[in-house]
């Protein structure tokens, strides 16, 4: 696993539930809502598995006084982008742990801790591992009502999973199926949540009915 | 205790008075100056006669005034920028510190000098860095200790030297850059120690900063430096020279230290009034017994100034100080206006780098903990505990944060 390529940033703040992410500007080129990254304690046993539901891009005098300004230099820009510490704050939603190896898909005993390097979760054996089992899903649904757009989150997250395990139809088959159970009594987000799916993965709809 | 406002009422009102009233006379001593300026504005001959006899007969400790570079241009007239250089180098430099507190629980200085490269034209992201220094007592490049006892001047005095030095340094090390190299400091380049610093490490800090000067000159580079909204009254101590015969006043009336000829105007008013946005006045000479200095130790560091003004509003005007080497070039000369206008149009009335350079400099309060924690936990474990002193403790009593009832 080629974790050092990707780390996106590290924790400012966490909970058991969740926790935000502070990255620079030039580590945002990866990570996007819906992936799936991991707090990685070094040394540590435990890896607190979830996925980005909102990115926050904070402002500041400066930048306001050169939005102001028509067509900024491309110098300027750059050195807002690569010089500058703003940093941009990713909000994550905790969908498992691995502890000593083993994945456990609930949440996690102990939040990471401040300064915990995360690292975008691209290395397709370990995206495998996580996602062959759907019961993460509920995590994501026990969301619902809070800031958490879950409907928004579950499309994305599927269909970035989707292309990472190459376009696997039989995986999006089973978690779709897995998801109309789980939502059978919230058509309110089912129904959104399908028709979305269907528009951004091309004959899903015929793939479930067969 | 808060403060007792009801005690400074009277004062207040009276302040807002005075203020109206100053800004009458104020606008009459304008209109008096304006008028000066017009009438001398191409009077080459008697501009050099009576400066001449000015500098001559005047104490020099007391006179300053200034002199028209060129014969060219009138005085009153304000000069457009010229289009940039496609590529150019822009460098500045800016510095903070924390001074010396014998009240706190270790003595030491802190000189934080931030620095940016812009590569105008370039569409690449500007190099940026930041050069802390910590001293204390004993250390390797401490002097002496008195620094840390004696006052803030002194550590204020050691950052300005690291500011051009580092400046000069940054100049040295561009190589194979396309275009001209400006240097920009956010200060007067005729430096001179602030308060009675003007001993030994005085005449060694003015000593060092004349030679950074030469090696940016030495090195090919262009200095400038940008004052914003300054209070010289350099231009109207030379209409008044000029205007001596008339008004009846003595040469002594223009010193500093004498009545009020200038009703509280300085060059800025004059200037603000003058020029049209981004339009620049004539170049002057200094003529100061600083500048004498200057001029004595290099020719090419003699300080020759021009206004800019920045933008439409009231006051948005800056001096912008450049050297000898830079004032007779004229192809150095529009280039600095010209850089220095599309700096100020990146954010707006304010050079860019320099806004830039000193946000990287600053050291701010947390900055300062942090680093005062860090002191510490070393300390501590060379087994050395130091408390602040009984003065510092009880303020930080009495001045901690204030809890209020807000309700539930």
């Amino acid at each position: 696993m080629n974790d050092t390529q990707s780390e996106i940033g590290r924790v400012l703040r966490a909970n058991t539930t969740g926790f935000a992410v502070g990255s620079r500007v030039n580590q945002l080129s990866t990570p996007g809502f819906g992936s799936l990254i991991k707090a990685q304690p070094v040394g540590e046993h435990e890896i607190i598995y979830g996925l980005i539901y909102n990115i926050n891009i904070d402002d500041d005098q400066l930048i306001r006084r050169l939005v102001m300004v028509e067509s900024p230099r491309t110098e300027v820009i750059e050195d807002q982008r690569n010089n500058r510490i703003l940093p941009i704050e990713m909000s994550v939603l905790a969908v498992g742990y691995r502890i000593n190896g083993n994945l456990r898909y609930s949440l996690p005993p102990r939040p990471p801790l401040n300064l915990d390097p995360v690292i975008l979760v691209d290395d397709p054996a370990e995206i495998k591992q996580f996602t062959d089992n759907p019961s993460y899903l509920r995590l994501i649904l026990r969301a619902e009502g809070s800031r958490v757009p879950v409907d928004q989150l579950l499309v994305a997250h599927m269909h970035d999973v989707y292309r990472r395990r190459g376009e696997d139809v039989t995986w999006i088959v089973s978690v779709v199926r897995e998801l109309i159970e789980l939502l059978r009594s919230n058509y309110e987000v089912l129904i959104p949540t399908l028709e979305a799916l269907n528009s951004a993965i091309p004959g899903l709809n015929e793939e479930i009915i067969e | 205790m808060s403060l007792e406002f009801e005690q400074l009422t009277p004062s207040i009102a009276e302040m807002a008075r005075e203020a109206g009233r100053r800004r009458e006379k104020r606008d009459d001593e304008l209109e008096k100056a304006a008028a000066l300026l017009h009438e001398y504005a191409d009077s080459w001959d008697l501009i050099d006669e009576r400066l001449s006899w000015a500098v001559a007969n005047a104490d020099e400790k007391f006179y300053r005034s200034a002199r028209p570079l060129h014969h060219e241009l009138p005085l009153d007239q304000g000069i457009k920028p010229q289009a940039p250089p496609a590529q150019a180098t822009i460098i500045a430099t800016d510095g903070s510190q924390i001074v010396p507190d014998r009240h706190a629980p270790f003595l030491y200085y802190l000189i934080n000098i931030g620095a940016i490269i812009y590569y105008h034209g370039s569409g690449r992201p500007p190099d940026v860095a930041a050069f802390p220094k910590l001293s204390f007592p004993g250390d390797a490049d401490s002097e002496e200790d008195d620094v840390f006892n004696v006052s803030s001047n002194l550590v204020s005095m050691r950052r300005d030297e690291r500011e051009i030095s580092m400046l000069a340094n940054l100049v040295k090390s561009i190589k194979g850059q396309p275009g001209p190299t400006l240097a920009i400091l956010d200060q007067r380049l005729l430096y001179w120690p602030i308060g009675n610093n003007t001993g030994i490490d005085g005449q060694r800090i003015v000593y060092e900063w004349q030679k950074s000067m030469a090696d940016i000159n030495s090195a090919g580079g262009w200095l400038a430096g940008f004052i914003d909204r300054p209070g010289k009254r350099s231009v109207l101590a030379m209409l008044h020279t000029l205007d001596l015969q008339n008004s009846g006043r003595k040469l002594q009336d223009l010193y500093p230290f004498a009545s009020d000829i200038y009703g509280g105007l300085s060059d800025t008013d004059l200037f603000d009034q003058l020029l049209q946005p981004e339009e620049r006045s004539v170049i002057f000479i200094d003529i100061s017994q600083h500048n004498k200095n200057f001029t004595n130790s290099d020719p090419d560091n003699e300080v020759c100034f021009f206004y800019l003004k920045t933008g439409p509003g009231e006051g948005q005007l800056a001096r912008v100080d450049i050297p000898m080497w830079v004032a007779r070039n004229k192809t150095a000369l529009n280039t600095v206006h010209a850089l220095l206008v599309d700096q100020c149009r990146i954010i707006g009335h304010y050079p860019y780098v320099i806004t830039r350079a000193d946000e990287i400099a600053v050291v701010g309060r947390r900055d300062q903990e942090e680093l005062e924690n860090r002191i510490q936990l070393q300390m501590n474990e060379l087994g050395i505990y130091t408390s602040i002193t009984s003065k510092q403790q009880s303020k930080e009593y009495a001045r901690g944060q204030k809890t209020r009832l807000e309700g539930y």
